[in-house]
């Protein structure tokens, strides 16, 4: 089975070479990222690692920019308090 | 509403954390006019960090010791191997904790006090363009929800680990799940912290990929965290990992506050610098990506950054070729130790938990053989995993 760090090492291969992201996209069209409000903490670590800028903190609040995200999921891996999934 | 009026400035700083705030001060006091962005309502909160910082004497030589943000002095460390094994070293006075929001305000009012426009509640949003080149900065005002500009010499992103003004001016991209850590902390009562010593646990069961601390504030209160690699959990979050930890060394503990967030474990970047714009603190890598340890990076960086700029200021031309001589002076400083900081991480995230126990017990008997401050940790880890029975093929890269 493949472990989460080649699927991660896998997206980024994608990624970087341009190809992939948009079938990755098509995959992923029937979960949306969502992010769970009361466990969000503000703490900036998602928006870190969003390769779209669909992730952005406005102030305080932790704001999703549907139109940008491609559901990679990566923020779900590095949110420290599980304040982030996929529906 | 958007206003036309544009204002002009010599330096925007973006983001008026501990590199933003020394750096916007530093070139006020030189009498350029400074604005400084901040988008969160107040300076330093919430806070995100673990809070030890350098000593007394290393804060002292860039803001005046106050001791209301002073929280406790710290006299030694304790390395906890996976086996609870450990090393101890005392370094009298090495480390202070600091209570970093009032840390964060004090700059920003050293920073008042020399003429920065110091800003609240009002964000960068994007950045103004004049050809290749970066003339300024589009800000929104929370407060009114107005937006306008701000026409500025040079644009200076100290807009922490997320930083937008690197990614909008094309000096770095998004951090990639490897090079980051996923950081949860509390600050936690409980009565019988060791009040002089900072402790550090690591192991694969309690902290896959970094590392579990105590950074005491008294006897009864610390912050206690753990900073875990997001690909190598297995069972849970940073803050799923941080529980259990609580849990077994610290039952009956009360949770104050819950800390959160992201820590950068890349290597330096490239360059940091572009036509009219600059990077500085945890937004241009400063931090160390072995411990996450950033604060006094930061207020190295800022002064660094701050004699390239203020001379670039003087000359009017802060064109990339006069900004780079900053990317020099910070690769003396520190880039190169970061850079060892960075290979060694790599080596860490390989070792099993018998591997670091080995480790553990080398780095003891070094320091025992070692009296007095330790001036270089990377060399101090490089001999430990160089000589760590069945690690040396692991650390062949640091060796090169």
């Amino acid at each position: 089975m493949e472990s989460a760090e080649d699927a991660l090492v896998g997206h980024e291969l994608a990624t970087s070479l341009g190809v992939g992201t948009e079938r990755m996209k098509e995959q992923t069209t029937a979960c949306r990222l969502r992010i769970r409000r009361k466990d969000c903490v503000g703490c900036a670590a998602c928006p870190a690692v969003c390769h779209t800028l669909a992730l952005n903190m406005d102030a305080l609040e932790l704001v999703l920019d549907e139109s940008l995200c491609d559901n990679c999921s990566m923020c779900i891996h590095v949110c420290p308090v599980g304040a982030l999934y996929l529906e | 509403m958007r206003s036309t009026a544009i204002e002009k400035a010599d330096a925007v700083v973006v983001g008026c954390g501990v590199a933003g705030g020394l750096l916007a001060g530093r070139l006020a006091r030189d009498g350029f006019r400074v604005v400084a962005l901040e988008k969160r309502p107040r300076i330093g909160v919430p806070v995100r960090c673990g809070e030890a910082a350098g000593s007394r004497f290393e804060i002292s030589q860039f803001v005046p010791v106050d001791e209301s943000w002073v929280a406790a002095e710290i006299d030694g460390a304790r390395l906890y191997a996976p086996d609870m094994s450990l090393v101890e070293k005392r370094m009298p006075g090495f480390c202070m904790m600091l209570e970093r929001d009032k840390f964060d305000q004090a700059l920003a009012e050293q920073a008042k006090s020399w003429g920065t426009d110091v800003r609240v509640h009002h964000e960068a949003v994007g950045l103004e363009r004049d050809g290749d080149g970066v003339c300024g900065v589009t800000v929104k005002n929370h407060e009114d929800d107005s937006v306008y500009s701000i026409s500025s010499k040079i644009t200076i992103g100290a807009d922490g680990i997320e930083s937008f003004v690197g990614r909008w001016a094309g000096l770095e991209g998004h951090l990639r799940p490897k090079e980051v850590h996923s950081a949860a902390e509390y600050l936690l009562e409980w009565d019988g912290f060791s009040a002089d010593t900072l402790e550090l646990y690591v192991g694969n069961r309690i902290a896959p990929g970094g590392y579990a601390w105590v950074f005491p504030k008294g006897r009864r209160l610390a912050n206690v965290g753990i900073g875990v690699h997001p690909t190598m959990t297995k069972t849970g979050t940073a803050r799923d990992y941080l529980d259990r930890f609580v849990n077994e060394r610290f039952p009956g503990s009360e949770r104050k506050r819950l800390v959160a967030g992201g820590v950068s474990g890349s290597k330096p970047l490239r360059t940091m610098v572009g036509d009219g714009v600059l990077l500085v603190g945890e937004a241009a890598r400063h931090n160390n990506p072995l411990s996450g340890g950033g604060i006094m990076n930061a207020l190295e960086g800022a002064e660094e950054a701050h004699k390239v700029i203020a001379k670039a200021l003087a000359k009017n031309d802060t064109s990339r070729d006069v900004l780079n001589e900053y990317n020099t002076a910070w690769h003396n400083r520190n880039g190169r130790s970061i850079h060892k900081f960075a290979l060694m991480r790599e080596l860490f995230f390989k070792l099993d938990d018998n591997e670091l126990n080995r480790v553990v017990s080398v780095l003891g008997g070094l320091v025992r053989a070692r009296p007095g401050q330790i001036s270089d940790y990377t060399e101090l880890f490089r001999a430990a995993f160089k000589t760590a029975p069945g690690v040396l093929w692991k650390a062949r890269k640091m060796l090169w």
